[in-house]
């Protein structure tokens, strides 16, 4: 599978023209669902033979949530969905159960509100129901703004082979295998599992578990001095997003106060600032309507008295490069969304700690440094299957890196007493030595490799549930599951890839503030939608401006023809600014953008310019007021026909 | 609720007067000196606006300027920014540097024309101004 689905998208990567991409898009998709299935019925199989054992090991849930939160960002924003994944701060970390099962949970549920999730968003909690001394019932819940379930398809839902729409033009594909899984692992470890929706409003599933708790003490508590108090602004124009960072900062002392857009962002540091108290950080999401995070950032920056400021962006994945733009800008930090709360919390220390070398260039703390940062580093890889090893090389070099390949364990152990490696990525299972009696050696201070400290990835089949541990035991750093997702391996990556091997970096380009340009199609002579969605559809109403306007506009452009005249050229702006204003109210686009051009000739001195486009003004109107009127007459013919 | 509509556009004007109708009296002013004088005589009449749409380009005195003189007029008689009349930037001008020297001065919020009758509902409900 790791072949299929790994060299399709190598292939996705290449020149390809439309058809021929569609094509290996649906190669790629097939693979994916039957890799899904297998690995479902290996589940299921093993249920059903009585032989699906629950391990108990150490882990820490915020990693868990983190880590898993990264891989099904990536599909949530790719249908542009906000993700959130969360625990309450009251959720104790360190816990003993099954990590694996309890994530594949979670990505089953996730992954089918991702699935019947056009718009909207898909919040996943974590909330604490009853804690001991030794043990903690937590609850976690799936909440999306999907389709939702019908009353009457209600019952069908975990049972295996089922799904709610069992029509053979099913809209969404599935094994129908997932939930009854789901719902056998949960009963396993002894908890229950359930769900509300209403159709078309959305879902919300969730399951409670009883988990044991570690003894040992959670280590936080003493690094919180650093941020303790610290007034913070977030800025976010989604509400659960907000409510759950805020809710986190606040869980460290971090005195946060939150603002949903620019505007409000602008107003509240202003106030803090006069009030005496101003905000030490801002932290901005990226994508917000209106002004957005760029934006509002500049204008922080632009102003003398705010400039104190940290700023902090939050993107979402898979946005990247942008780093050096960002910098620019006078971000101190970059953040991927959802926000890991350890990098959270690391991100905001290493701003402060910045204020500290006020002058020193601090670089831009970014989850996605290795495109920018790591092309000089030299990596081993280790894999007998030469299909895998294309694939990992393939990807490998789209992240700009490359590496040395060889076949198994004892050659791996001969580069790496030959030359420097920075990084190893390593196959578990090989011919001759594998790769954890590789690692050993490597790791064994007697062996002749010359650096034995050098960080091992590992890589292996999913279906190996446990193999994990078994790799970190044998002394590798990190793990990938095949088929390889290059997010996954750039994730690894970027953690474990030692920075020393950074090539310099470009010096900075000037500063410059050059607005992005907003690509526009054509502007159309009369947007009705438009007008009629910002006066709430009222017909009335509609009617009544577009008669004020019609009625006014021709004494404005006279106006206008008397300014240009009288070659007063801050007058004509002037004008020519109202005239713009008064089309974009009644949706007159392209009368609005002559207006507009005839602004910014004034500004710029030409009215020679300025009046050679005045006929062109009138020809817009002319235009304007005809669709109007075809749309008034449609509107009475419809209303006659109703009636 | 008492307003005061600053706006040299005939069309602008005509939708801000709309939208807001249900809510109370609106005077209108058509630049900014006008606006100033408004604002002084209600305030010296015992009776302020409860909100300012404030264009900005506009003859005479634009809208930057009338917002600083209106903050002056309160400051002068004692009121505090976060007391005085919520103003409401109404204006197509959406660059940083005006959006900036408005809140600097002080407005409550900043509407990009052409105004969204459920975003400015929005707004208004934010400053508390109606339920």
């Amino acid at each position: 599978m790791n072949g299929v689905i790994g060299m399709t998208g190598l292939l996705l990567d290449t020149e390809l023209n439309d058809k021929q991409r569609r094509y290996a898009e649906t190669i790629r998709s097939s693979g994916e669902s039957l890799l899904g299935l297998i690995n479902d019925i290996l589940d299921f199989s093993k249920m059903e033979a009585g032989k699906l054992e629950m391990e108990t090991l150490d882990f820490d849930l915020r990693a868990l949530l983190d880590d898993f939160a990264a891989t099904v960002a990536l599909h949530a924003h790719d249908k542009g969905l906000e993700f959130i994944c969360a625990a309450a701060p009251d959720v104790p970390a360190y816990l003993r159960g099954d990590p694996g099962r309890l994530r594949q949970i979670l990505t089953n549920l996730t992954g089918n509100a991702v699935k019947f999730t056009q718009v909207g968003e898909i919040a996943v909690r974590a909330s604490l129901v009853l804690e001991t001394d030794s043990e903690a019932i937590i609850r976690f819940s799936v909440r999306d703004t999907g389709i939702g379930i019908p009353a009457g398809k209600q019952e069908l839902l975990f049972q295996k082979f089922t799904q709610a729409d069992a029509s053979t033009t099913r809209k969404y594909g599935g094994t129908g295998l997932g939930l009854a899984i789901s719902k056998q692992l949960v009963e396993m470890m002894g908890g229950e599992v359930g769900f509300k929706s209403e159709e078309g409003h959305g879902s919300e599933f969730w399951f409670a578990v009883r988990l044991a708790k570690q003894s040992a003490q959670e280590r936080t508590e003493m690094l919180l001095a650093d941020i303790r108090g610290v007034h913070t602004l977030l800025v976010d124009d989604n509400a659960t997003n907000r409510e759950v960072l805020v809710a986190q900062l606040q869980s460290w002392g971090v005195r946060t106060e939150d603002a949903q857009d620019g505007f409000a962002a602008l107003k509240a540091l202003y106030l803090a600032k006069d009030t005496g108290d101003p905000f030490q950080i801002a932290i901005l999401d990226m994508q917000m309507p209106g002004m957005d995070g760029v934006a509002l950032g500049r204008a922080i920056k632009a102003d003398e008295t705010l400039r104190n400021t940290h700023l902090v962006l939050l993107s979402s994945l898979g946005q990247r490069g942008e780093t050096r733009q960002m910098e620019e800008v006078g971000f101190s930090a970059y953040l991927t969304k959802p926000a890991r709360q350890s990098e959270l919390f690391d991100c905001l220390s290493a701003v402060l700690a910045g204020t500290a070398s006020a002058r020193q260039a601090q670089p831009i703390v970014t989850r996605h440094t290795i495109r920018e940062m790591s092309r000089g580093a030299r990596i081993l890889l280790a894999e007998d299957n030469t299909t895998n090893q294309d694939v990992a090389l393939g990807m490998l070099e789209k992240l700009g890196l490359r590496a040395d390949a060889v076949a198994n364990g004892t050659e791996a152990v001969h580069a790496l007493e030959t030359l420097p490696y920075d990084l190893v990525l390593m196959d578990v299972q090989m011919r001759e030595m594998d790769g954890l009696e590789a690692t050993q050696h490597i790791r064994d201070p007697q062996s002749m490799v010359r650096n034995h400290q050098v960080p091992i990835i590992a890589m292996t089949a999913h279906a190996m549930q446990g193999d994990r541990e078994k790799c970190l035991k044998a002394g590798m750093n990190d793990y990938v599951s095949k088929p390889i997702a290059p997010q996954a391996l750039a994730d690894a990556l970027e953690k474990w890839l030692p920075r020393e091997a950074s090539i310099k970096r470009t010096p900075r380009k000037a500063v410059s503030y050059v607005d992005e340009k907003v690509r526009k199609p054509k502007a159309v002579v009369f947007d009705k939608a438009g007008m009629m969605a910002r006066l709430t559809d009222d017909e009335v109403l509609a009617r009544k401006v577009i008669e004020g306007f019609l009625y006014d506009i021709p004494k404005q452009i006279g106006v206008l023809r008397t300014c240009l005249k009288a070659g007063d050229a801050a007058r004509v702006e002037r004008q020519a600014h109202t005239i713009k204003g008064a089309s974009a109210n009644v949706g007159g686009e392209a009368m609005g953008a002559v207006a507009f051009e005839i602004e910014k000739m004034a500004k710029a001195g030409d009215l020679e310019a300025g009046t050679a486009r005045l006929p062109e003004l009138g020809n817009q109107l002319a235009r304007l007021r005809k669709a109007m009127n075809r749309s008034i007459k449609q509107n009475n013919a419809a209303r006659r026909s109703e009636t | 609720m008492k307003t005061l509509i600053v706006e040299d556009d005939f069309t602008s004007r005509l939708v801000l007067q709309e939208f807001l109708n249900p809510y109370g009296s609106s005077h209108i002013a058509v630049n900014g000196t006008e606006a100033v004088e408004a604002v002084r005589t209600a305030l010296e009449a015992g009776e302020p606006y409860n909100l300012v749409c404030l264009d900005i380009m506009m003859p005479e005195m634009d809208g930057q300027t009338a917002l600083k003189r209106i903050r002056d007029l309160e400051e002068a008689r004692g009121i505090l920014s976060t007391k005085g009349v919520k103003i409401m930037m109404t204006t197509a001008l959406h660059d940083v540097k005006n959006i900036v020297g408005a809140f600097s001065g002080m407005c409550d919020a900043y509407l990009i024309k052409p105004i969204d009758r459920t975003k400015m509902l929005d707004e208004m409900r934010k400053l508390k101004l109606i339920e």
